[in-house]
């Protein structure tokens, strides 16, 4: 196990050089000059001239990208061209924000989605189910942006109850995770369900229910594990989902998450803060992905004794 | 149940982190509510992060908007509208004009406790003309230097009428020589002025706290602590004001958000003139509208009070003089070109297309320039310029059109940064700055640049203006581009917060608010 984990980390290594240099191309052949935007308006092109030769930008494109490869994989992941602060500063800043929703948004969306799935398909076609599956159509319908300005003016403008802009306190980030957990929620509700009819109609829910199992028991000892695996995986790419949707998420509610820094570097044409945060939410998702995959073997026996089986047969030829 | 137990006790531990990062964000400071009973801060928006808070570093308005609160400049805008002295107490020309000569006020202290000098006021200012970042309101500035302990002559390249209000920008601030020069990228993030506000805390990207300094030489200000969340979103924003969060917003530039908070009692909606002249911009160079034929039809075939109407729900004024006119040397019984559909007819047939023609229009994609685009395009297709709009990100339009002249027709505002048609007429029409200039319509006349040296120069207001009321003919007659409208700079504040107003250069002195 520990040598398949090593593994898929190893290849994140080319996973992250891959969409550096793509994201370095497209910053490259986008218009705007770096210098001028730090420049402003108002300085003459000699000024601008001086300092692209200061920043480097008037070497070859390969030539800035290997200098950045290089000092990269030393830790330095230069300075953002706007602020002039260490990149990597700026994410550390930025990140536990966008973690916070992200995951206040996860956990509504499992507490929720897992338990009416299974509501919604234990008792198929009940008033329930036909709730639960308007409500997940509903959620997977409505924007996160729009969803968080329905929020805010109910909430915070009609009501009071719950402060619309910034990330103070936990309070802050109740309506933003609600927004981002909308639509995921749907996701696993409908995952959720889908699995559970498929497995409960399965022969060996047939037979514990012929010996005399409950319900509760058929359900929650019998079904919900065999049901649980591909919501597992929804739930693994959920969080690269909701790490996107932060990003549109954070500039309704006035949050400077990793989201913003993303935008702003993309319209000020900050390179370096922009691959710095883009290559932090890939490793990040990356990740999560192999978090779901070692899950997997502690939910299915089956893919844990693959690797059990390897790692005898490698026992044995030794 | 075994897998039950175990997902439960997973659920409950990944809940239990959830609380505990939720919990890490601090105590319920300042919250949303009810009316404040006694209050003696101010929470306001910030449209866009602070990168920098070195004066000398950032040639951003969003960012100078806070650095007025921490710096203090030479001259100051009273609550009038006029350049009055701030940290000087007397000030006066040399004989042509190329030296001003400043007694400082003494005694002022900055926020590290020390006492201003002369040697803080002549390093600022010649760090300030050294800055690549200032050079719109410094370039004129040739070096300052120290007379006494209390007296700082700057010399001027030339005469330069607006220099006072150069020296009113953010950019040209007082800082303590010593705490600048000793680490000048702590300074940025630690700054100290001499202005009413100290910075007590940043929470990076989202807010940025100034606490009243006790010791400011005009008196300790009423509100004692300003905090300036950022909010890029203009909904936000406006929802954010509207639930009590906020006290004070820059409300959306094209005035979508008007009608909401005109209707809030509990709001204040403050206007006035904007600082820059919304325009037909042509490339007098190259492409079809090098032909003064095809400029002037345009000139006459547009119906400006529908342009006005349409792009800004007619809150901005339809305007014919060719430099904004909140200057005040611009003419203020200017007589535009009247509008004749015919002869701009006639003209587009003379001119080679009897049968009419297809132009691009590039244009920033932004609604104060998409909508008017949109008027102008209905409005020309009456004459035969049929117009498709190529709506392009800022900086994409700003290589290709204003540095690039790869355009034949756009929309833009020609902007002033200081209240003086310098300011709005020099840059954008004199030849020295034609060809990856400012003067991106390309219009190169001798005449024109004899008309805005002399006026730069002159130290008569009332010639300036006569020179000036010459410049707009010209662009009138020569349909340099056609100016449109002009619309109105906008804010709003919750009632009962005074000494709030809109400003047209963004300067907002937070020192001038209190509660009533």
């Amino acid at each position: 196990m520990l040598k398949y984990i090593g593994k898929r980390v190893l290849l994140m290594i080319p996973v992250v050089l891959g969409i550096s240099f793509i994201l370095f191309t497209i910053m490259e052949f986008s218009p705007g000059d770096p210098a001028r935007i730090i420049l402003g308006d108002y300085a003459t092109q000699e000024q601008v001239d001086e300092l692209r030769e200061e920043m480097g930008l008037n070497d070859a494109f390969l030539v800035r990208y290997g200098r950045y490869v290089l000092n990269a994989a030393q830790g330095d992941f230069g300075k953002s061209y706007r602020s002039n602060s260490p990149v990597v500063g700026e994410i550390a800043a930025r990140f536990p924000v966008t973690l916070k929703i992200s995951l206040m948004a996860i956990m509504i969306a499992v507490l929720i989605g897992i338990p009416v799935g299974i509501i919604s398909a234990v008792k198929q076609y009940s008033f329930a189910d036909i709730l639960s599956t308007m409500a997940a159509l509903l959620f997977t319908s409505i924007p996160a942006f729009w969803l968080g300005l329905l929020l805010i003016m109910f909430l915070s403008v009609q009501h009071h109850i719950l402060p619309s802009v910034g990330s103070d306190t936990w309070k802050h980030l109740i309506m933003p995770s609600l927004s981002l957990a909308a639509a995921q929620m749907a996701t696993i509700i409908r995952m959720t369900r889908s699995t559970m009819l498929e497995v409960i109609r399965q022969d060996y829910i047939r037979t514990a229910k012929a010996k005399g199992a409950s319900s509760r028991r058929v359900v929650f000892h019998h079904a919900i594990k065999n049901a649980l695996l591909p919501v597992i995986t929804t739930v693994g790419l959920s969080v690269s989902n909701l790490l996107g949707g932060a990003l549109i998420i954070e500039n309704v509610f006035g949050i400077s998450g990793l989201g913003t820094v993303m935008v702003n570097s993309v319209k000020s044409k900050d390179t370096p803060l922009l691959l710095g945060s883009v290559m932090f939410a890939a490793v990040v998702a990356g990740f999560v992905n192999l978090g779901v995959d070692v899950l997997y073997t502690y939910v299915d026996p089956r893919i844990k004794a693959q690797f059990v089986k390897k790692t005898k047969r490698q026992g044995a030829g030794t | 149940m075994k897998m039950s137990k175990r997902l439960t006790a997973a659920l409950c531990a990944a809940a239990a982190l959830v609380l505990l990062l939720a919990g890490c964000g601090g105590s319920d400071g300042e919250q949303n509510g009810g009316p404040a009973v006694v209050k003696d801060s101010v929470t306001k928006r910030k449209l866009s992060d602070q990168t920098t808070f070195d004066p000398y570093k950032t040639s951003d308005q969003n960012m100078w908007e806070d650095l007025y609160g921490i710096y203090d400049t030479l001259f100051r805008e009273d609550e009038l509208g006029v350049f009055t002295p701030n940290l000087v107490t007397d000030y006066s020309f040399n004989e042509d004009g190329t030296e001003l000569t400043m007694s400082l006020v003494q005694g002022v202290k900055f926020h590290n406790g020390e006492t201003m000098t002369a040697d803080d006021v002549v390093f600022s200012l010649n760090t300030a003309i050294a800055s690549p970042f200032t050079s719109k309101f410094t370039n004129v500035m040739d070096h300052a230097e120290k007379v006494d302990d209390t007296t700082v002559k700057l010399v001027l390249k030339f005469a330069y009428g607006p220099i006072l209000g150069c020296l009113v920008n953010a950019t040209t601030s007082i800082v303590p020589q010593a705490a600048y020069e000793a680490d000048p990228d702590s300074f940025a993030a630690s700054p100290i002025g001499s202005g009413p506000y100290t910075l007590s805390e940043v929470v990076k990207g989202e807010k940025y706290v100034y606490t009243a300094f006790p010791d400011y030489f005009r008196g300790e200000a009423p509100i004692k602590t300003v905090v300036a969340r950022v909010i890029p979103d203009g909904n936000a924003a406006l929802m954010a004001l509207q639930s009590g969060e906020l006290d004070v917003i820059q409300p959306n530039q094209d005035y979508s958000d008007r009608a909401a908070i005109e209707n809030d009692p509990n709001l204040e909606y403050y206007v006035a003139p904007q600082a820059c002249t919304f325009l037909i911009g042509f490339n007098n160079e190259k492409g079809i509208f090098a032909d003064k034929r095809m400029r002037e039809a345009v000139a006459l075939a547009v119906d400006k009070e529908d342009i006005a109407l349409g792009a800004t729900n007619g809150y901005a004024q339809p305007t014919d003089v060719g430099i904004t006119p909140i200057c005040p040397q611009v003419p203020t019984d200017f007589t535009g070109v009247a509008r004749d559909v015919e002869r701009a007819k006639q003209l587009v047939a003379e001119a080679g297309y009897p049968d009419g023609v297809d132009v691009t229009m590039r244009v920033i994609s932004a609604s104060n320039y998409t909508k008017p685009a949109e008027v102008v395009q209905d409005q020309l297709k009456e004459i035969g310029i049929n117009i498709t709009i190529e709506p392009m990100e800022r900086a994409a339009w700003w290589d290709a059109c204003y540095l690039g002249g790869d355009y034949t027709i756009t929309i833009y505002a020609n902007p002033v940064q200081v209240i003086d048609a310098d300011f709005g007429a020099y840059p954008f029409l004199h030849s020295s700055e034609a060809n990856g200039g400012n003067n991106f319509y390309n219009y190169k006349s001798a005449e024109m640049d004899q008309l805005l040296e002399d006026a730069r120069i002159s130290q008569d207001e009332a010639e300036r203006k006569e020179l000036y009321t010459k410049v707009c003919e010209i662009i009138r007659d020569e349909s340099i581009f056609v100016p449109m409208y002009t619309g109105e700079r906008t804010y709003a504040g919750v009632k009962g917060l005074k000494g709030v107003k809109a400003d047209p250069m963004v300067r907002y002195y937070t020192y001038r608010y209190s509660w009533s």
